[in-house]
């Protein structure tokens, strides 16, 4: 198997750079880019081929391939054996480049038929990347090494990525938000190099952030909702490195989806533009280079593998080039209208989401450099970002919730009445957070969602009954509504979570936070090597299955316990096993309360769903809102378009 | 433009919407007198030490489950909350704490946001007021020529970036990683020492690397007087402090070695060579079960890199197996392995 693994790997590999010299050779002219589509398919094909190959070598247990001796084992279930695939650094970096294969091709054949002549420097951007990728998993991140003397066994994946399904799709939508970023990227290079940056390419570029958008949107929730689940510390963002660097490319994107849209009004705003979907394709890459390099351990450990330095240097080429394209074929900005009250409020969204971005960036790199520097280390955790990202993010949520009503054209007095009700429920929220006593962040964030959530709603009641949903489609109002969904349940789950210890014998029962828990049982096992203990409990007298279950692995003397949820529209009840007497049965469980955190998971996919509606197909008859744009660039100025939002 | 009736009715809305909320969340603002909430405020800003970033209020960690009850013991000895943080601080090194602090560099950290706030919003203001200009489209024309030579040398930048570092990756395939290395090379022998040594007898460095290699090669006596030399070279030196502790705890006077751990320990506070020289002694002066030695142990597993081999013989203490693996890794020799 890792015979036919490697090949099929050199083909994708080899495919991949012949695409590269026909997408160099279609750029100047002398091929057709059909030459570079074909190759791309053909080094899709490859990769594609590669990653079942590593599939079947891991059900089958093929333990003289090197990643499969590394990550695979004869008891792991079936589920998370396919999920190994993505358990550690070599396979990962398979499925990151089986992703940006698929996607090259996706993006020819979309451009196939809308713009042509945009293909040859697409396709040379991303079957670049493609090749460098390919590059790194025939030389230093190469799978396929051959084993010897062959293991009966292996050690299985590392134990916290098999015990939840999330797992088994929160990486591969990640990675594919990810390398879905390198399209509009590879779109702004096409408009750079042939001064096309036009309101084609913007439309062009917002509709491919908008498709890689979704699934990082959605794989960011699927993380955050997977460590909820089984990190049994009940919380499900803790400002790690590694779910940093991933939210700062989402934080940039999201941000040139609202500045495209003054774009497309204006004309304006082309050098912000320009620069935030090359920060956004430029921070994936960051991302992978601190999570995939070992830096996080150590700085030190950055060059035990070949990988981070390879990683560090494309990072440093995308930058040098990006910059260096833009200073050199950017035209002069147009300075002109920033396009009313609905550009000035969209202009304060990406100056707050860009100062999220920026703290988060330095808060996550300040520590490795303090310790390149001077080899200590220092924490920045998450008191440093919550204070800062706190109150910055609430004033965030009340623009998403007045921005969509603000008009375009010139202010009309009918928007004031609008804000009557969002002020009204903003004060309810208010004193309903300070009646149930939830402290000053969740009073000040709790109306902050109220207000949105109210302006949100009434948004999108008016868009439904002022005009055929058709002409404009309400994808942004639906994100915004997820989005205070999704600040209302943080506050309440935050502010008003609880938590207490429990000392249980066998049969005992106690009343915690409105809830009544019995101990029936506890029974213990030892799967591969580990040492297991499961309680089983009851809740409100129906039992919870299965119980929280407390794992000691010897060999790393670590210990995971697994939670248990009993999940609610009102609240979840969370049960981790802490401790267990072998001697009397007697355990310690706790068990925390945290009031409507389902609503993040509703949030979240109502978030995402916003872009899926923002990436339907438009009707026939509705007039596309780009020659509403254009039409505005020959008047010389924005017409006043009325707004039903 | 004056400002219409609607504008004005808006900023009068939101402002006493804000004032509103601001003063319901004053007043809603908790007083830190409950032993409890003040106990929460402290963890949520201490780092679990075996965790990946959870803090101690939200780990079920062993670690964090005594962390826990040394904040409890603390408050009810009715030190302050700096005071607390101060003591984790100075156990573990600046690390434990979850919050930067405000000084030194930190600094920076707390003033980036709010410089590209301020920059932004500064920026944005002078955009608004510029006056609109008509765009020329002829000025792109005639420059193209002009930088093609600054194309190729991005290009060429580029290209440089991209394969600077594969020269250092096939070396760090080929070689494996090797130490720092001092003057005679970077795993010189003790022949090639002792020459470099009498020639420069007041390198310390030299000294404590010839001394590492002696006790490796299990001669304990002359490793012990290079140590000393390197000591009266350089009395602040760590490697020959370390280095002589070993030779003390292997002779069984881990009490005599603890003051010299100590003294390094206090220079560097999570030197993870120190730490495990520390553990060692621990086991040996209080037992393997003792609390001092798990919190030593522990402080070592988070100072130790995730792939150090010496972490087996300190999870081996901790798992209470007396006898365990014999501490092969001497503090100089063990930062040389990858």
């Amino acid at each position: 198997m890792g015979a036919i693994g490697f090949a099929a790997t050199f083909i994708g590999t080899g495919s991949a750079l012949i695409g590269l010299v026909a997408a160099l050779q279609a750029v100047r002219g002398r091929w057709q880019p059909e030459a570079a589509t074909a190759a791309a398919i053909a080094s899709a094909i490859g990769f594609a081929g590669a990653a079942a190959a590593m599939v079947a070598a891991l059900l089958t247990h093929d333990f003289s391939v090197s990643y499969v001796a590394q990550v695979g084992s004869r008891s792991t279930p079936v589920l998370y054996t396919v999920a190994s695939l993505w358990a550690a650094l070599e396979g990962s970096i398979l499925l990151w480049t089986l992703l940006l294969s698929l996607v090259t091709v996706a993006a020819a054949r979309w451009l196939a038929g809308r713009a042509p002549d945009r293909r040859p420097v697409v396709l040379l951007v991303l079957l670049g990347l493609t090749a460098f990728f390919g590059v790194l998993l025939l030389g230093p991140g190469d799978p396929w090494r051959p084993v010897s003397p062959v293991p009966a066994d292996g050690p299985g994946p590392n134990p916290l990525l098999a015990q939840h399904p999330l797992m088994a799709v929160h990486p591969p939508l990640l990675y594919l938000g990810f390398v879905g970023l390198a399209v509009p990227f590879a779109l702004t290079v096409d408009g750079l190099w042939h001064h096309r940056l036009d309101q084609r390419w913007l439309s062009d570029a917002t509709q491919a952030t908008t498709a890689a958008w979704v699934p990082l949107t959605l794989g960011l929730v699927a993380g955050a909702w997977w460590s909820y689940a089984v990190l049994g510390w009940g919380g499900y963002w803790a400002w790690d490195p590694v779910e940093n660097v991933a939210l700062l490319p989402w934080l940039t994107a999201t941000a040139f989806l609202h500045s495209a849209m003054v774009g497309r009004r204006t004309g304006g705003l082309l050098g912000w533009n320009v620069s935030l979907v090359g920060a956004s394709f430029i921070l994936t890459l960051v991302a992978t280079l601190v999570t995939r390099s070992g830096v996080l351990q150590s700085v030190h450990a950055f060059t035990q593998s070949a990988i981070g330095p390879l990683l560090a240097g494309l990072v440093a080429a995308s930058l040098i080039g990006t910059v260096g394209l833009a200073v050199l074929r950017l035209p002069p900005e147009r300075a002109g209208s920033v396009g009313g009250p609905r550009g000035v409020a969209i202009l304060a969204n990406n100056l707050l989401l860009v100062t999220i971005a920026a703290t988060v960036l330095a808060g996550t790199m300040f520590p490795l450099i303090v310790e390149a520097v001077d080899g200590s280390r220092v924490s920045v955790g998450a008191p440093y970002f919550e204070r800062i990202v706190g109150p910055v993010g609430a004033v965030l949520l009340g623009l998403a919730a007045v921005g969509p009503s603000l008009p375009w054209g010139h202010w009309s007095d009918r928007v004031a009445t609008r804000i009557v009700l969002p002020a009204l429920a903003a004060g309810l929220g208010a004193a309903a957070a300070a009646g149930a006593g939830l402290g000053a962040g969740g009073v000040v964030g709790l109306a902050a969602a109220c207000f949105s959530l109210a302006a949100t709603v009434s948004a999108l009641l008016r868009r439904a009954r002022l005009r055929p949903l058709s002409i404009r489609r309400p994808g942004g109002l639906v994100a915004h509504l997820g989005l205070a969904v999704m600040a209302a349940a943080i506050v309440m789950a935050g502010a008003g979570r609880s938590d207490t210890d429990l000392n249980l014998r066998q049969g005992e029962q106690a009343e915690v936070a409105g809830h009544r828990i019995e101990l029936l049982a506890t029974a213990g096992g030892s799967p591969a090597g580990a040492m297991s203990l499961e309680a089983s409990v009851l809740v409100d007298g129906t039992p919870l299955n299965p119980g929280p279950r407390l794992t000691v692995t010897p060999t790393s003397g670590r210990a995971f316990a697994t939670p248990a949820v009993r999940p609610g529209p009102f609240g979840d009840v969370y049960l981790s096993l802490l401790d267990a007497d072998p001697a009397t049965g007697a355990v310690t469980i706790r068990v925390a309360s945290y009031p409507f955190i389902s609503w993040l998971w509703v949030g979240g996919g109502l978030l995402a769903f916003g872009g899926v509606i923002a990436l339907l197909p438009r009707r026939r008859n509705a007039r596309p809102l780009m020659e509403v744009a254009s039409a505005e660039e020959v008047v010389g100025g924005p017409a006043e378009v009325p707004t039903g939002g | 433009m004056r400002p219409r009736v609607g504008q004005v009715a808006v900023s009068v809305v939101l402002a006493a919407v804000v004032l509103l909320v601001a003063g319901t969340a004053w007043l809603a603002a908790p007083e830190p007198t409950d032993p409890a909430a003040r106990a929460r405020a402290i963890e949520t800003t201490l780092r679990c030490p075996t965790c990946q970033a959870t803090s101690v209020a939200d780990s079920p960690a062993m670690a964090a489950r005594q962390m826990r009850q040394v904040v409890e013991q603390q408050l009810r000895d009715g030190r302050t909350d700096d005071e607390i943080r101060a003591y984790f601080a100075d156990r573990y090194g600046p690390w434990i704490l979850l919050d930067p602090g405000s000084g030194g560099a930190a600094a920076i950290v707390w003033l980036l946001p709010g410089a590209v706030l301020l920059g932004g919003a500064l920026l944005l203001v002078r955009r608004g007021r510029r006056a609109p200009m008509a765009p020329s489209p002829e000025a792109r024309q005639d420059v193209q020529p002009r930088r093609r030579a600054a194309e190729l040398g991005l290009l060429a930048t580029m290209l440089v970036a991209l394969l600077a570092p594969i020269p250092s990756a096939l070396g760090s395939r080929a070689a494996g990683t090797s130490s720092s290395g001092g003057a005679p090379g970077a795993s010189p022998s003790i022949a090639d020492l002792e020459a470099w040594v009498a020639a420069n007898p007041s390198d310390a460095e030299a000294l404590t690397q010839l001394g590492d290699a002696l006790l490796a090669s299990g001669n304990l006596a002359e490793a012990s007087g290079r140590y000393q030399s390197a000591l009266a070279a350089d009395p602040t030196a760590a490697g020959p402090k370390l280095g002589l502790a070993a030779i003390l705890v292997e002779s069984g006077r881990a009490d005599v070695a603890a003051p010299l751990i100590d003294s390094v320990l206090a220079g560097k506070g999570r030197d993870a060579d120190a730490l495990l020289m520390k553990v060692l002694a621990d086991a040996q002066l209080y037992g393997p079960s003792d609390a001092r030695t798990h919190v030593d142990a522990s402080r070592f597993l988070a100072a130790a890199g995730p792939d150090d081999p010496r972490r087996t013989t300190v999870e081996a203490i901790l798992a209470g197996d007396a006898s365990g693996p014999p501490p092969t890794e001497y503090p100089g020799t063990g930062s040389s392995n990858p």
